[in-house]
């Protein structure tokens, strides 16, 4: 009897100890549960929804240059016989550039005017016949000696014009002169050749003044109109601001990428980030004081296109058949703590740069998008947050 | 040779009696695609897919998993509180419905008062009729005492109930008057006799009544369901009905974790219990 009364007491002892084993299990798993289905849950790192404006951006470099450029070639074809100036060297209008060879023209002049003094020889012996046709009081010789000293006359005043003329040409073609005040760009001629086929002498502009070109992506040239006012920082040695307005927008449809824009792809018309078409701007630099060309500036953009919106990252942002959404985190209130769901929203997308989406619909202020997670999450995925 | 035939009986039926609780914890270890290869193929007699082989009734998991447990007691938080919802509504009507029939018992078994057997007998027919035909009116009175959807609608009722009342009160009838009558000559108050002698001798009584009583509610459906509408309250007996076939897996595992208190109860008060299932005259 004391026998079974000590096994049926150790049997229940074994009894109590497993059942408050098994309830101290569950009250620990209870008080525990939140934290240990966190763990177990994909992490989700959310951004809030910001109200704001969309500023594009644009950040790039480029080179300035003279408005107008003159190409000036050798007018006669005829060998270099000195260079006047030097490259970069400042010309004023009517100043000789170049000096050219005019032996051979010398020598073409030389030889009319020998044609011309036979002429004239000719002459003397015409009107000689003359005179003996008068004294003989030969009609017929009279009027043939008369009309052949006509045409020898002719002949002269066509020689002599030519001779002005060859002698106008050269003194016109021995020498380049500047047309117009500017700055000499390049040289391409050299002492003692003919003509090399480039230009003997580039001339720039200085009444045009200089203006600057850049690759932007069209999303932003769509902001700027022409006459647009753009501030230039002018790079280098010297640090100063130049003020561009906006002569000529040309779409490149052929896209280089512009300035420092990523990637892309040839997205053509498409929304939002990626789209690389850009559009070639030229900028004419206002005040060109002190410029020579050549100088490197740097342009800083930032234009607001529509009204205020929420702002998102684009990392948030998700596109698909359906059209782009993002997700949120929805809260589920519970008896036992709070439980969060991703919860897709779709939206609306206003407008985009390379790193924030502008949403026009679906989304408020302040609202939590998830912008990165721990593992993929799709719509209704229970995560930690 | 009857002692063994009977052994042999009485094996064969333990055997059958334990083979669904076996098989619930086996399948509570098991991956759910195992548990499907075991199920799907129930009620043919032939596994066409294995060639034309019996049925094979796993009882052994190939690959332990406790993957179903991890499931229901740390992903989904459901279980847990389902449990102690469960636990809120059943240990109140418990503590409850004992303190009461004790008390209502130990009038009718031992106290002598005008219409006694009577009332009691009035007492009785509630316990006979089911709970489905007094559903109507016990709606109505846990919806004008404003106690719908609360734990009230099923604790109040639980308390109340006859079958403690009945169950105490064969049990204490059977406690021989010679010891109330007694206590009495010594000067023994109602109230010491209850506590001081009746209480401690029907400590089988009770611990059946507790065991009874804990099944019963435990395994409560009908109350649940009607009274109590917010899922969040809603006690683990109505957690297998949430549970499909894609997570039978989940259905082991949380019928194994469901009927664990009540065996351990069992366990503990078996011997009070079967004394006690015994005096009352209540078996089977």
């Amino acid at each position: 009897m004391d026998l079974d009364e000590t096994a049926a007491q150790s049997r229940k002892r074994k009894i109590r100890r497993f059942a408050a084993l098994f309830f101290g299990l569950l009250i620990v798993l209870t008080l525990t549960g939140n934290t240990l289905q966190a763990l177990t849950l994909p992490k989700v790192y959310t951004a809030q929804a910001n109200r704001g404006e969309l500023a594009h951006a644009f950040k790039g470099t480029g080179t300035v240059v003279p408005a107008e450029m003159k190409e000036l070639a050798n007018p006669a074809g005829w060998k270099v016989a000195h260079v006047l100036v030097k490259q970069g060297e400042r010309v004023s209008k009517g100043q000789t550039l170049v000096q050219y060879d005019d032996s051979e023209a010398k020598q073409q002049l030389a030889e009319a005017q020998s044609a011309l003094k036979k002429l004239q020889l000719s002459m003397e012996g015409l009107e000689h016949s003359y005179i003996l046709a008068v004294t003989d009081g030969d009609e017929s010789a009279k009027l043939s000696a008369k009309l052949a000293i006509e045409t020898a006359k002719l002949d002269i005043a066509d020689q002599k014009q030519r001779i002005q003329f060859q002698q106008a040409g050269r003194a016109e073609n021995q020498r380049l002169t500047a047309p117009f005040d500017g700055v000499v760009a390049a040289i391409g001629a050299t002492e003692g050749l003919g003509s090399s086929g480039a230009p003997d002498i580039q001339l720039t502009n200085a009444a045009k003044g200089f203006q600057v070109e850049m690759l932007i992506p069209s999303t932003i040239a769509e902001l700027l109109s022409e006459g647009d006012l753009l501030e230039l920082q002018l790079t280098g040695e010297e640090q100063r601001m130049l003020e561009g307005r906006v002569a000529a927008m040309k779409s490149d449809s052929l896209g280089g990428n512009a300035g420092d824009l990523g990637g892309g792809g040839a997205g053509a018309g498409g929304q939002g980030q990626g789209a690389v078409s850009s559009t070639l701007l030229t900028l004419a630099v206002v005040d060109g004081k002190g410029l020579k060309g050549g100088e490197r500036v740097e342009l800083n953009l930032s234009k607001v296109k529509s009204a205020a919106a929420i702002l998102i990252p684009n990392d948030a942002v998700h596109k698909d058949v359906d059209g782009a959404y993002v997700y949120t985190v929805e809260e589920h209130q519970g008896p036992l703590g709070n439980a969060y769901y991703v919860a897709r929203t779709p939206i609306e997308i206003a407008d985009a740069n390379e790193t924030t989406t502008a949403v026009s619909q679906g989304l408020f202020d302040q609202q939590n998008v998830i912008v990165n997670s721990s593992e993929p999450v799709i719509d209704g995925v229970r995560v930690r947050y | 040779m009857s002692k063994l035939v009977l052994t042999i009986w009485l094996g064969v039926m333990a055997a059958i009696m334990l083979v669904p609780i076996v098989l619930t914890f086996t399948n509570s270890l098991m991956m759910e695609r195992e548990i499907g290869l075991n199920y799907d193929l129930i009620g043919q007699m032939t596994d066409a897919a294995a060639g034309g082989k019996f049925v094979n009734l796993k009882v052994l998991p190939d690959w332990l998993s406790l993957e179903q447990y991890l499931h229901i007691l740390v992903l989904a938080p459901k279980f847990l509180r389902m449990f102690w919802n469960s636990a809120a509504l059943v240990v109140p009507i418990i503590a409850g419905q004992t303190a009461v029939a004790a008390l209502a018992a130990y009038a009718f078994a031992k106290l002598r008062f005008f219409g006694r057997d009577k009332l009691f007998l009035l007492y009785l027919m509630t316990m006979l009729m089911p709970f489905q035909v007094t559903l109507v009116p016990n709606y109505m009175v846990v919806d004008k005492l404003g106690l719908m959807n609360s734990g009230a609608a099923i604790i109040l009722p639980g308390i109340f109930g006859a079958f403690g009342v009945f169950m105490l009160r064969q049990f204490m009838a059977h406690i021989p008057f010679a010891y109330t009558e007694a206590a009495k000559i010594d000067g023994a108050g109602s109230w010491t006799i209850f506590a001081r002698i009746i209480l401690p001798l029907a400590k089988p009584g009770l611990a059946a009544l507790t065991v009874l009583l804990f099944v019963d509610y435990w395994n409560m459906i009908e109350q649940p369901i009607i009274f109590l509408q917010d899922a969040s309250m809603q006690p683990l007996s109505l957690y297998l009905a949430y549970i499909d076939k894609e997570a039978r897996g989940i259905g082991f595992a949380a019928s194994a974790l469901y009927m664990t208190p009540m065996v351990l109860l069992f366990l503990y008060a078996e011997s009070y219990f079967i004394e006690g299932v015994q005096l009352s005259g209540i078996k089977g």
